[in-house]
């Protein structure tokens, strides 16, 4: 079943010498439980894609469709992760998480006990009476994550989560994102401009042109994902498809170079 | 080798130390030239009969009594801004005609000295309160309209979209995200503001009497007692310092979560 479906979306921005087109045509659909990212040189509109999907701004042309219903705003059904995490500054951890559980309509003893558990889940316990900036970056994205899983919404929109992370944060944070996404079997869409962590994270990884961006080619990704980490990567079929990516990435980047 | 806590009280005297030095120089100062007969008592009395005027009138109770009617009207004028001031400034920053409105209209007087309105401002409302205390609004609004417009414009897009995305609906956007991630720069803008307060109210007392520490001061000016004067200086000035630091402490206790200031 499809769970996001965009059809010819375009979207210009004012600048001031005139228009800018961010978005030309882009095509794409993912399906209910698919983990899809979206990779591409920087400045090629995928944000701006993600936020259309959001519904935070709207396209000059074409539909976004979820669950078969046009997307007019932001909605429950869609949780938003952002790369700089967007925490409210003036709530603490566990009043974050929380945040969302209040338009579910669930009672404040109920909310209580559902923020305990997303924070336990990320691994946070301890830390329910912090202020974010008391906390690391990694569990800045930690708290970000259990506030956006918390109120159970069916997609995931993932803004380059881990890309403020440093290396080895970032690993664990992926290996915590395939394991939550293994088991709740979430519709994600992810953009980075980590090709290494598409692979790695995804069924289905789609290439963006340089701007206007649209999609220009489409990956499959068949590894196995019960494996460790260490044997993923090292893997042959793993590395192929990566390098391939990797190389339509680049062509994106210098047309013709490559 | 000293411990961490004694290097720290070190440090701490050794800024207080650095901060009363020089008052206590420019003490020194004004003692010597006092005692070597430099200039006459009118015009600059010795600290200590300064000293001397400033117990006689605290003893009888005048000096708390003329600060507490200009703190009144000083705070009360500045709360209404306050109120007015952030009310208008969230509007500002979200509703776009609000904006095409006030912001023209602000321009044009924030500039303006609104002290010239005192005469008018007397026929309007009397000699008492009400009169400084809404010139004192009116001094104190702008600076927080703008204050509260620059921090409520300001809010990361993202902090919205998240709170949007959580079900939160654009009418309570504005108590549950502009209002709290703007209080910074409201705090901030109602300490910049406290002077401003201080002096209208000051000012409007110096002018038109009514009571207050501006209204005792010239009043001791009439009569020539010069030490007088100095007291009531020295209260006014030692009002703003005190002020200051309260509004520090209290930014402090109300904003547990926000990256603390380093000043003083």
């Amino acid at each position: 079943m499809v769970s996001i479906r965009v059809r010819g979306v375009d979207k210009f921005y004012r600048a001031r010498q005139g228009a800018v087109q961010a978005l030309a045509g882009v095509e794409l659909s993912v399906d209910s439980g698919e983990f899809v990212s979206l990779v591409g040189p920087s400045g090629c509109g995928k944000s701006t894609l993600l936020y259309i999907i959001g519904g935070f701004i709207a396209a000059d042309c074409g539909s976004i469709e979820i669950n078969g219903r046009e997307v007019r705003g932001p909605g429950l059904d869609r949780g938003v992760v952002f790369q700089e995490y967007a925490l409210f500054p003036w709530l603490t951890i566990q009043q974050n998480v929380a945040y969302g559980l209040e338009a579910r309509g669930l009672s404040r003893e109920e909310r209580r006990a559902t923020a305990a558990r997303f924070v336990d889940m990320v691994g946070l316990q301890g830390f329910e009476n912090h202020y974010p900036r008391e906390l690391s970056g990694g569990m800045k994205q930690r708290v970000a994550l259990a506030r956006t899983l918390a109120y159970d919404p069916a997609i995931l929109l993932l803004d380059e989560p881990f890309g403020a992370l440093d290396a080895q944060t970032r690993e664990s944070m992926q290996d915590e994102m395939l394991r939550i996404w293994l088991s709740t079997r979430k519709t994600v869409l992810m953009i980075t401009h980590d090709v290494t962590e598409a692979v790695y994270l995804s069924q289905r990884v789609l290439v963006m042109s340089g701007r206007p961006g649209h999609i220009v080619e489409e990956f499959r990704i068949n590894i196995d994902r019960s494996v460790t980490r260490e044997v993923t990567m090292l893997s042959d079929d793993f590395n192929r498809v990566r390098n391939d990516i990797w190389l339509s990435v680049r062509r994106q980047l210098a047309p013709g170079a490559v | 080798m000293p411990s961490r806590a004694m290097t720290e009280l070190m440090g701490v005297a050794q800024r207080c130390l650095l901060f009363v030095a020089p008052l206590l120089l420019l003490l020194a100062a004004w003692q010597v030239t006092t005692s070597m007969g430099y200039v006459r008592p009118l015009f600059l009395p010795p600290p200590g009969s300064v000293a001397e005027q400033f117990l006689a009138l605290l003893q009888a109770g005048e000096i708390l009594e003329q600060l507490a009617i200009s703190l009144y009207r000083a705070f009360a004028g500045l709360a209404i801004a306050t109120a007015v001031g952030v009310a208008t400034g969230l509007m500002m920053a979200r509703i776009s005609w609000v904006n095409w409105i006030c912001d023209p209209l602000i321009s044009f007087v924030y500039p303006a000295p609104k002290i010239v309105f005192i005469p008018l401002f007397i026929l309007y409302f009397g000699m008492d309160h009400l009169s400084k205390i809404l010139l004192v609004a009116l001094t104190c609004v702008f600076p927080m309209i703008i204050a509260t417009h620059q921090g409520a414009s300001t809010v990361s897009r993202t902090l919205v979209w998240s709170a949007e995305s959580m079900g939160t609906s654009e009418r309570r956007l504005l108590s549950r995200v502009i209002l709290p991630a703007s209080m910074p720069a409201i705090l901030t803008g109602v300490r910049i503001t406290m002077p401003a307060a201080l002096i209208t109210a000051f000012t409007c007392e110096m002018v038109a009497g009514g009571g207050g520490l501006g209204a005792a001061l010239v009043f001791a000016q009439r009569f020539f007692e010069t030490p007088t004067v100095f007291v009531y200086i020295l209260v006014m000035l030692m009002t703003g310092l005190v002020l200051d630091l309260a509004l520090l402490r209290l930014r402090n206790v109300l904003l547990p979560w926000h990256e603390q200031d380093k000043e003083l």
